[in-house]
This record gives C-alpha cells, sequence and structure tokens, in this order.
C-alpha cells in the first residue's frame, strides 16, 4: 500500500513552488516577452525607443480589444454565456462605419471641424448599430434557451457568428478593403522620449478612456447598472425585487454592443483596412483580454485589453504578423494553466 | 430472458443485413462516381464525429478544437507517405510505385498507428491544461489549441526541423501524398473509388464497434459519471485527470486516423482545411445526432455536410438533395447536452430545520454499552479499534473559518453522529475527510494511515464511501448503473480489456452488475426498478440508491450527509433499521450527519456537535441532550434561563 505516502507535517517543497507559481505565474508569463525584447534593444541599440513604440502602438491596440472585451465580461457576467457573436457585432461596426462614411461624404480633406463633427457622428450610428444588433442577437438567439444546459446557447452562439460573418461577405466581399485614411493616422503628432505618438494613438486612446469611464459610472452609479449588478449576483433575488431582468439582460447587451460599435470606428480609421473575417480574430483576442483581467471584471477587461494589445504588438513587429494570432491564442492557454481567475479575479456567480 | 435474447437476434440480424446493403451499395454506382465520393467523404466524417463524441458527449468535454486531430492526423499522412521530403529516402513496406519516387514513403497501414499515436498523445497534451477548468472555458481553450495548430499549419513552411525538411507547405499544400497500396492488393487509384470507399467503411465500422464497447464499460459509465455530475464522480473513486484525459486522447486517436485516411484520399494536406469551421461542423453533426448517442453521429452525418463551407459547392449540393438524415427536433437535442451539475457541496446548507429540542429518543442508548473508550480530544494514541482519527483539523476559505482546530475520532464499528446548526462547518469537515478539500491544518488517520489532503477517489479506494445531502445521483444513468460507478475503484477493466471485452472483463462486469442488484435489493429497493433511470425514481428510492452506490464499494466506513432529509417519519425509520442492519451484518462503521434528533438520538452511540467550526460537545446522547452549550447553539443564548 502506497499508505504513508502523505505525511502530515513534512514540508512539501513542491506545493510551495506550485502556490508560487499559481501567485505569480501569470504575470512571469507576461513579462516574458517586453523584458526579452527590452533588453534585446538595450544591447542592439542603446535605448528603449524601440520597446517604447511598441507599447504606445499596443496601448492604442489594445483600447480597442478593451472595448470589445468588456462586451464579453458584461455579458459573461450577466448570463455565463461565451458571446460568440460580439467579435462579429464589432465587425458590423467596422463596416457601418466604413458604408457611413460615405453616405454623408466625410474625406480627409474635410477642414478639422467638420470632420470631427462627423466622426462623432459616425460614432454614435455605430454605437447605435452595434448595440441594437447585440439586443436583437439576444432576443433571438439566446433568449428562448436561457434554461437550455449551458452548450445550447454556446453553440447558437456560434452560428450567429458564422451568420454575421456572411452578411459581412456579402456586404463588402471577400477581400480585405481599405478605406480612406481619414484621420492621416499615421502622423506623428508629437515625440516623447524618441517615442512617437500618432494621430492614431491619440484617436484610440483619446476615445476610449471617456467610454470607459462612461461606462464604469454609468453601472456603478445609476439605477439600472445597479440592476444589472444585481442580476448578475443572482437573477432569481433580483427579479423577486421588481427588476426587470429581461430588461436588464438586454440593456447589457446594448451596452456591450455600442462598445463594439465605437471600437469597430476606431479601428477602421486606425487600421484603415477592414474585413469580413476581422471579427473572428478580434473576438478572440478580446475574448483572451477578458479572461486575462478576470471575467466579469470590467476593470480586467480593460487591463487584460491593454496588455494583449501590448503582447500582439511586440509579436506583430518582432515575430511576424503572421504568427501572432497563435502567439495570442498560446497565452489564453497559459492564462488558463496559471490562473483561470485572472489577474484581478473573475466576478461571476460561480466564483463568488 | 428469452425474449429479450430473440430480440438481440433480431437486432443484429436486422444491423447484419443493412451493412451488407452498405457493403454492397458501391457497386451498384459508377466505378468513379459523384455518390461514392460523397459515401467515401461521409465515413470518414463519420469516424471523427464518433471520436468528437466520446469527448463531447461521453464525458462532457465541449471541444471547440476537434481540427487540430484532422490536421495532426493529415500531417502524419503528409509526412510520413509522400515525395514531401524528397532529400529523405524512406521506403517501408510500399508497392513498386511509391518505391520508386524519392521521399519518406510508408505503408499506409503504418502511418495509420502513426497518426493514431501522435494524435493521442496531442489529445492528452490538449486536455491537460482544461483539466481544472468549467465547461465554456474548455470549449476557448480548445478552440485556441484549434487555432494555434491552423495557424502552424499555415505557417508551417517557415519552420524547418532541419535543412529541406520544413514542417508542413503551408497554404501550398504538401501534395500529391501517396495512395493507399495494402498487400495483397490493387493499388488504389482516383478512377476507380470502390476500394477507398471500403476502407473508410472498415475504419467507419472500427470506430462505431470501439464506441460501442466503451459506453457499455467501466470507463464508458466513468465518462458519463463525469458529465452528469463531476464531484459525485471522484467522491465513487473515479479518477477524474485519468479518466478525462483518456477521452481525450481516445476522441483524438480517431480524428487522426480519419484525418490520415483524408490525406490520401483527397490527395493534398493543405493547411486550409483546417479552419475553425471544420469543428463547428464536426460538432454539428454530433449535436444534430444527440450528443452521447452513438447512432446520432452518424446520423446527424448527411445533415451538416451541406453547410460544409469549403471547398466542394457542388458536392455540398448534391448531398442537399440526398437528405438521409433525419433531424430530431430541437427538444431532443437540448436534452442530450448536459454539463456538470455547477453546485458545490460546500458549506452551505439547507434553510434552518426546527428539529432543535432533542426529543425524547425513544431508542436512546441503544448499543450503548459497546463501547466506552471515549474518542477525540482525550484520545492522544491512535489506538486500534479507532478507524477514524482526525487531529487539530481545520479549514479556512479567505478569511472564514469553516471549520477550526476539531478533534474527532470514530471506533470501529460504530454509528457516530456529527450535529450542530446550519453553517456549522458539518459539511465542510466531511468534505475534508472524503478528499473534497483539503484541511488547511491538521492530519486525518483512516485505518492508521494517513490521509490527509489525498484524493478522493484514492481515499474511496481505501474505503471512505458517502452519500451526499442533496442527492447526487447520475441522472442519466440507470438505478443499476449507478451503483455499478460505485463499484469503478474495485474493478480492473482498462481501455484495452473493454474494447476487447475480454473474458476476465466480461466475467468482471457480469459480477458487477450482480453486486449491484445485489446492493440494491439489499437497500429496499424494488426489484422492477433497478433498470429505471435514477432520475425517475421516488425520492426516497434516490437516496437509497445512494446508499447502495455508496455500499457497492465495499467501504469500512460510510459517510452519510442528512440521510432523511425530505423524508417522512416512516422511511426515516426504516433507514434507521438499515443503518443498524448495515453495522451488524456488515460490519460498517458509521458516520452521520443529520438534523433529525429523533434519528439522531435512536440510532447514535456517540454524538459530536459543532458550532461555528469548533467542537463544542460531545458525549452519549443523554449527555449531550444536557449539555447547555449544546442547547444554546440550537436555541440561542435565552433558551436556557427559560
Amino acid at each position: 500500500m502506497e499508505a504513508a505516502s502523505i505525511p502530515a507535517a513534512r514540508p512539501k517543497p513542491l506545493q510551495v513552488v506550485q502556490d508560487w507559481l499559481s501567485k505569480y505565474g501569470l504575470i512571469l508569463v507576461l513579462l516574458i516577452m517586453p523584458v526579452y525584447y527590452g533588453i534585446q534593444d538595450l544591447s542592439d541599440e542603446g535605448d528603449l525607443s524601440r520597446l517604447g513604440g511598441n507599447i504606445v502602438d499596443g496601448l492604442s491596440n489594445g483600447s480597442i480589444w478593451a472595448l470589445v472585451a468588456i462586451g464579453y465580461t458584461l455579458v459573461y457576467g450577466i448570463i455565463e454565456l461565451i458571446n460568440f457573436a460580439h467579435g462579429e457585432v464589432f465587425m458590423i461596426g467596422s463596416f457601418t462605419a466604413a458604408g457611413f462614411f460615405g453616405t454623408i461624404g466625410l474625406t480627409a480633406g474635410m477642414g478639422v471641424p467638420g470632420l470631427v463633427l462627423g466622426l462623432l457622428l459616425t460614432l454614435i450610428v455605430c454605437m447605435l448599430v452595434s448595440g441594437t444588433l447585440n439586443v436583437m442577437i439576444e432576443r433571438v438567439a439566446y433568449r428562448p434557451l436561457r434554461n437550455a444546459p449551458v452548450l445550447a446557447p454556446l453553440i447558437t452562439a456560434v452560428g450567429f457568428s458564422f451568420i454575421l460573418q456572411n452578411v459581412g461577405l456579402l456586404w463588402r466581399g471577400g477581400s480585405q478593403e481599405g478605406i480612406g485614411d481619414l484621420i492621416n493616422s499615421q502622423n506623428a503628432l508629437f515625440t516623447v522620449f524618441g517615442v512617437e505618438i500618432t494621430n492614431g494613438d491619440l484617436l484610440a486612446i483619446g476615445t476610449t478612456i471617456p467610454l470607459v469611464i462612461l461606462m464604469v459610472t454609468f453601472i456603478t452609479r445609476s439605477r439600472l447598472g445597479k440592476a444589472m449588478r444585481a442580476t448578475a449576483q443572482d437573477p432569481e433575488a433580483a427579479r423577486l425585487m421588481g427588476i426587470n431582468v429581461d430588461t436588464t439582460i438586454s440593456l447589457t447587451f446594448l451596452l456591450g454592443g455600442m462598445l463594439a460599435g465605437a471600437a469597430g470606428l476606431i479601428y477602421a480609421l486606425y487600421q484603415t483596412t477592414i474585413w469580413y473575417a476581422q471579427g473572428f480574430t478580434a473576438g478572440l483576442i478580446a475574448f483572451t483580454a477578458a479572461v486575462m483581467g478576470g471575467i466579469g471584471n470590467i476593470k480586467g477587461a480593460v487591463l487584460g485589453g491593454l496588455i494583449i494589445g501590448i503582447i500582439q504588438q511586440i509579436a506583430d513587429n518582432r515575430i511576424g504578423t503572421e504568427w501572432t494570432p497563435a502567439i495570442v491564442f498560446a497565452y489564453l492557454v497559459l492564462i488558463m494553466v496559471f490562473k483561470p481567475s485572472g489577474l484581478l479575479g473573475e466576478q461571476t456567480r460561480e466564483a463568488g | 430472458m428469452t425474449s429479450a435474447m430473440g430480440n438481440r437476434n433480431v437486432k443484429i440480424a436486422i444491423f447484419l443485413a443493412g451493412l451488407f446493403v452498405v457493403a454492397i451499395l458501391p457497386l451498384f454506382f459508377n466505378e468513379s462516381s459523384g455518390f461514392i465520393d460523397d459515401c467515401t467523404l461521409a465515413l470518414a466524417y463519420i469516424c471523427m464525429a464518433l471520436g468528437l463524441n466520446i469527448i463531447v458527449g461521453f464525458a462532457g468535454l465541449l471541444d471547440l478544437g476537434y481540427v487540430a486531430f484532422f490536421a495532426i492526423g493529415a500531417y502524419t499522412m503528409g509526412w510520413f507517405a509522400s515525395g514531401f521530403y524528397a532529400d529523405a529516402d524512406i521506403h517501408l513496406f510500399v508497392g513498386e510505385f511509391a518505391s520508386s519516387i524519392p521521399g519518406i514513403h510508408v505503408n499506409f497501414l503504418i502511418v495509420l498507428v502513426i497518426a493514431a499515436a501522435l494524435t493521442t498523445l496531442a489529445g492528452i497534451i490538449i486536455g491537460l491544461p482544461t483539466l481544472r477548468l468549467r465547461g465554456d472555458y474548455i470549449a476557448i481553450v480548445t478552440l485556441a489549441f484549434g487555432e494555434i495548430i491552423h495557424r502552424i499549419a499555415i505557417n508551417g513552411d517557415e519552420v524547418k526541423i532541419a535543412e529541406g525538411f520544413p514542417l508542413t507547405n503551408g497554404r501550398q499544400g504538401i501534395t500529391p501524398v501517396d495512395k493507399i497500396d495494402l498487400p495483397f492488393l490493387e493499388p488504389f487509384t482516383s478512377l476507380n473509388l470502390r476500394p477507398w470507399y471500403w476502407v473508410a467503411l472498415a475504419l467507419a465500422l472500427f470506430v462505431l464497434f470501439v464506441n460501442f464497447r466503451l459506453r457499455d464499460s467501466r470507463l464508458g459509465r466513468a465518462w458519463i459519471a463525469l458529465r452528469e455530475d463531476e464531484v459525485a464522480a471522484i467522491s465513487m473513486g473515479i479518477p477524474a485527470v485519468k479518466t478525462k484525459l483518456l477521452a481525450y486522447g481516445t476522441g483524438a486517436a480517431f480524428g487522426g486516423m480519419s484525418g490520415a485516411f483524408l490525406a490520401s484520399y483527397l490527395n493534398t494536406v493543405n493547411a486550409d482545411q483546417f479552419a475553425f469551421s471544420f469543428s463547428i461542423f464536426v460538432l454539428a453533426m454530433v449535436i444534430l445526432g444527440g450528443l452521447g448517442s452513438i447512432w446520432g453521429g452518424g446520423r446527424g452525418r448527411g445533415r451538416a455536410d451541406v453547410h460544409q463551407l469549403p471547398p466542394h459547392p457542388r458536392r455540398a449540393q448534391r448531398r442537399a438533395e440526398q437528405g438521409r438524415a433525419r433531424i430530431r427536433p430541437l427538444r431532443a437535442v437540448v436534452r442530450h447536452l448536459r454539463l456538470p451539475a455547477r453546485d458545490h457541496d460546500g458549506p452551505q446548507t439547507r434553510r434552518p430545520d426546527t428539529g432543535a429540542a432533542p426529543p425524547d429518543g425513544a431508542r436512546t442508548g441503544h448499543r450503548r454499552g459497546r463501547h466506552r473508550a471515549r474518542p477525540g480530544g482525550a484520545m492522544t494514541d491512535s489506538s486500534p479499534d479507532l478507524i477514524l482519527d482526525a487531529r487539530d483539523v481545520s479549514k479556512v476559505f479567505g478569511g472564514l473559518t469553516a471549520v477550526g482546530g476539531v478533534d474527532f475520532a470514530i471506533p470501529r464499528g460504530g454509528i457516530v453522529s456529527l450535529i450542530g446548526p446550519n453553517g456549522a462547518g458539518k459539511t465542510t469537515f466531511f468534505n475534508m475527510l472524503t478528499g473534497l478539500y483539503k484541511p488547511t491544518t491538521g492530519a486525518i488517520l483512516f485505518d492508521g494511515a494517513p490521509i490527509t489532503g489525498g484524493r478522493p477517489d484514492k481515499i474511496m479506494a481505501r474505503g471512505i464511501a458517502r452519500t451526499f445531502q442533496n442527492i447526487r445521483l447520475f441522472g442519466t444513468m440507470s438505478a443499476r448503473e449507478n451503483v455499478m460507478v460505485g463499484e469503478h475503484a474495485r474493478m480492473r477493466a482498462g481501455l484495452f480489456g473493454s474494447v476487447l471485452r475480454t473474458p476476465r472483463v466480461r466475467r468482471e462486469e457480469r459480477h458487477v452488475s450482480d453486486k449491484a442488484a445485489e446492493e440494491l435489493a439489499y437497500v429496499g429497493l424494488a426489484a422492477n426498478t433497478f433498470d429505471q433511470l435514477a432520475i425517475n425514481l421516488a425520492y426516497g428510492d434516490q437516496r437509497r440508491v445512494e446508499i447502495a452506490r455508496a455500499l457497492a464499494s465495499d467501504p469500512k466506513l460510510l459517510l452519510l450527509d442528512e440521510p432523511t432529509a425530505g423524508m417522512n417519519p416512516q422511511e426515516s425509520d426504516e433507514l434507521t433499521a438499515l443503518m443498524h442492519r448495515l453495522r451488524d451484518e456488515r460490519g460498517l462503521t458509521i458516520l452521520l450527519i443529520e438534523h433529525d434528533m429523533k434519528v439522531v438520538m435512536g440510532v447514535s452511540e456517540y454524538i459530536t456537535v459543532l458550532d461555528h467550526g469548533e467542537k463544542i460537545a460531545e458525549g452519549l446522547p443523554d449527555e449531550v441532550r444536557a449539555d447547555n452549550r449544546v442547547i444554546e447553539a440550537y436555541l440561542g443564548k435565552g433558551a436556557m434561563h427559560e
């Protein structure tokens, strides 16, 4: 018998390592790439401006992922469903933006006031379209399955994701499409420590920060936000307290969709190319971000989005764009291994 | 019995007739007809669907990255049976044509085995990080793996294993791939599709056979038990890690074999074949046919083909016209989508019971004289007549001390109760004894050997079995199968034994099934309910089945967590009698958590009272009943003074 294999008071070095890894493993994994390339830059060029550039670009990219990730995290927090179609809602946001530019005749040649006004208008349209779309998806695909086992809505979510991809395919064709560089996004505005801050960076970060602040304020301060948090905690109890759970869930999808729409617009302006399959990868990346931060946790989603943005940018710049998705997904797996509850901790019913 | 046998013979006859028709089907069509082509592809997809069915359907692990196994299987064929590595010159049991061209050329059958081995390994590697995860997290991790493999396939032409040996050929694809060339047979060609069809049919039949054999085996029951209720399954002695990895490995192997076949049949291994949509395509087959149902995997196939995205629009159209598959109603599909129950049998308990004041127990002091040794704190040495000895055991959740420094001992052959108000830490204590929780401090000795923090299935194998506070039977299994799961730890049949169904395995199966019936009869279940689904049984019977399931493992110590909850007085009395019988006839030791004071006082020889995680009293029933602290804990401070 292997009877005496578990003596009570023996110190277990393996256990110590395990504890240490589960505490700091994720942070360690996240630091590998920036530290490695930072050292490489220092020895090759003597300064960190290339890494700095990667980080700034990464933050801009990451703020787009952050906006999409919030949508995932809100929905997961409230109905514990991975909304697979969310990436496609983001893609439709981009497509709406591209279409709307044409409709109102927005071009790079217009003056700054006209451009700003036009973009604001586009932002509102994109947010409305994506928000409404997301609410509709919930109505059609998820609500009827709310009491079904977990797998059922997950499959319909994947199904809806395919449907929307095909809508995108029909709408603007199957190839990458360039759209006018309205804001001259690669134009360097100013330089800090040898790192260029471009128009695109300013737009991405400058749009994301107010939107996130608005969202957090809404959820923590407003009556509806309180209803959302209550529903996330316990839908049954919330219903008994007079909260309309269906409306609250719709509201959650609306908010998530609106942020995805805004992200779609920023993406279109920043990357200046859009295509129907952008949503799938973006969705997975944003979901990774949400999980990394701790699903159900809005601050976590933002943090995760920014970190993933930086990882992605470094991978793009140093290893090669074609490997980036593989690297991001490898990070997703590592996160799951080291810390399934994420950097800032999950906030879901199951996590308690 | 005879009619059952007759029924079985009829079924076999129908199956053989069907098989014959399917086998001669290609003879009615032109050698290179599109129909045979369709059927061959369909059969290859059936293999994958059946493989995925083991992972998703049987074991309930939602795998969205099954395409990875297709890819690895196909690349195995590409690496070992094509001219891709032209610099190499390896020929192993291949025909004249393949021998005459450069590259690595290995016989199809050998490649098939290599593919199965590699994908099994891949399945285990992909499975490992998902072991601790919940349903939809598993989905996302497997999806991520699928995408990683896809990316590696696309960019593999840049990755050189050695000079001149790239990993893949990216989007160009590895082509041509060797055609199947088996000994004693003509080499296969793309002009005559019949042999391909027969090979695919043989593969599909093999996979089907394995599926059937596994479903009704020790392993199959373990998978379904894990899917239905993981906590209950591991408490019944099923090693979760090993069992889940076996599911991943077996399911993956079939995907790999089918992938290797398809690589040869389609004559190319192209990175674009391995997109996420293919995983969903296979999953759709499994779901349309009904998860966990074997025929479903095959039946759903024809329907799902219609939605296959790339690369054969014509083929898809033709298939839509055939429309052989029957779509099951959505409800049926949904019913089968079952993932493990979510609740944890944690420290939370039911609403307060009112049965606080100890009533007059008619049989108080029953068999009291049997042992006078005071277990617990006074005991400093683990004397041989203690079956369980827990010392200074505590459990802290975050900042909350659920159990704090409890000493607890059970004499062999005794019936001991653990009582206390709700939230006192009783179930937490149970969970530490059975290994579901790891104690924060303290040591637990069972039968003189330490079991502190051991794995639940190992502790179960040592001889501690339990029931649950809120019944946790495996709903989609019959009462008998539930009990057979309880015998898991006492059985030996492995993966290969179950597939081959060796005489030993057969004997063991029969023995276990008989024993399950015995146990069910022993706890008082009517014989006609043995083969009913557990969820359809009456509440009291479900409790009985749970006890029978625990007994099936031949435990030395039986832990009963509120066995009489929700029972009427008569049923409670029956249960009390059963407990006495178990102790007297089988020499079992019983530890009971119970709120019904009538039961507690009637059956216990010794009682320990917990409150707020601490032991506040212990002793004989009469002593405990008179203890002021106990009364205070149950009724509040004022109660004593009235």
